[in-house]
């Protein structure tokens, strides 16, 4: 061996040509024509090919979201405007507690059929 | 099929020089090795080529590592058909995943450590034990040494030796002494600190050292 010390950090010249000749290959040109076919059978995807692939299946998951998003928030809707009290009958709006004054209650009540004189 | 010219000429072109890259905290600078393909294309554009899919400039990369890869296989596996089949594995492998390169990194030891990740875990599915025990020629010739030459001798004792080694160890000598990689990129290769590299191509040249002592001079 070239280099006795084995802490040498440089390369054992000596030492390296006998395990190259120890693990030594043949015939690296059809080893690699080898790889090249089977490369060549063989496709690679790109990151596009993946994400169009994926497309049809994320276009359809967004538009069930977004159904169900707008389903949602109808029913919220519905549900707010359903729960809100009816401020024009005077019944309704004393049920709620709220503090009623005089002008109030008479205009509702002039404004109910048959208590205005106009069924005459 | 593929109009690979380089293929006429295996004989590859490789210059070595110096760059600075960034490598992990705690390990020494790294040295790039900036590889030319037959061609007399850079490693770097071959690798650019490459990832966007062209299977040219794969070829040529596997020209250039083809020997390199092979010999660490082997290294692992000892058997040249069971290394020829992990090394093919890698390259495949390389091919497929290619797109997640950071080409930022040095090409090599990322590819070595396919390979090398390819050899052990055939080892170890295939539960290989070529390299720990010496084949049945060999120790059919122990009997008559007389009939021996030094080179099948020396041959037998580096069989022996190597395999009174760890795999690591194997690797680690082979890369750092056969095929000139830094400690940095065996480091990375393996996945463990400089300091351990060094440690490994210690002990591994150590004992190839005493078993090769009487065979100082002969080479192979």
């Amino acid at each position: 061996m070239t280099a006795s010390n084995d802490f040498d950090a440089g390369r054992d010249h000596d030492l390296g040509t006998r395990l190259r000749a120890h693990f030594e290959t043949t015939d690296d040109a059809a080893f690699t024509a080898r790889i090249l076919s089977r490369i060549g059978g063989e496709t690679r995807e790109s990151s596009w090919d993946v994400l169009a692939r994926w497309a049809p299946l994320g276009v359809a998951a967004a538009a069930i979201l977004a159904l169900a998003a707008g389903l949602g928030l109808g029913m919220a809707w519905n549900a707010s405007t359903a729960s809100a009290p009816d401020t024009a009958d005077p019944v309704v709006w004393l049920s709620t507690g709220q503090p009623v004054t005089s002008e109030f209650v008479l205009t509702a009540a002039l404004t109910e059929p048959g208590m205005s004189g106009e069924q005459r | 099929m593929f109009n690979v010219p380089w293929l006429r000429s295996v004989k590859m072109d490789v210059t070595t020089m110096a760059l600075s890259t960034p490598v992990q905290a705690g390990h020494e600078p790294a040295t790039r090795v900036v590889s030319r393909s037959a061609a007399g294309r850079p490693e770097s554009a071959l690798v650019l080529a490459a990832k966007g899919g062209d299977q040219d400039a794969f070829g040529e990369l596997v020209g250039l590592y083809a020997g390199q890869a092979r010999r660490v296989a082997r290294s692992v596996l000892g058997n040249g058909f069971d290394a020829d089949d992990a090394a093919q594995d890698a390259f495949l492998l390389a091919w497929r995943n290619l797109a997640s390169f950071d080409d930022r990194r040095p090409f090599r030891p990322w590819l070595m450590r396919i390979v090398v990740n390819a050899a052990t875990d055939l080892y170890r599915r295939r539960k290989v034990r070529q390299v720990g025990t010496l084949p049945e020629s060999v120790a059919s010739r122990e009997a008559g040494p007389e009939r021996q030459t030094d080179r099948s001798i020396l041959r037998d004792r580096l069989t022996t030796a190597l395999a009174g080694l760890s795999e690591r160890q194997r690797i680690a000598v082979t890369m750092f002494d056969a095929e000139g990689y830094s400690h940095a990129e065996i480091a990375e290769t393996l996945e463990v600190p400089v300091g351990t590299v060094r440690s490994l191509v210690f002990h591994a040249r150590r004992a190839l050292r005493i078993a090769l002592a009487p065979f100082e001079g002969d080479l192979p």
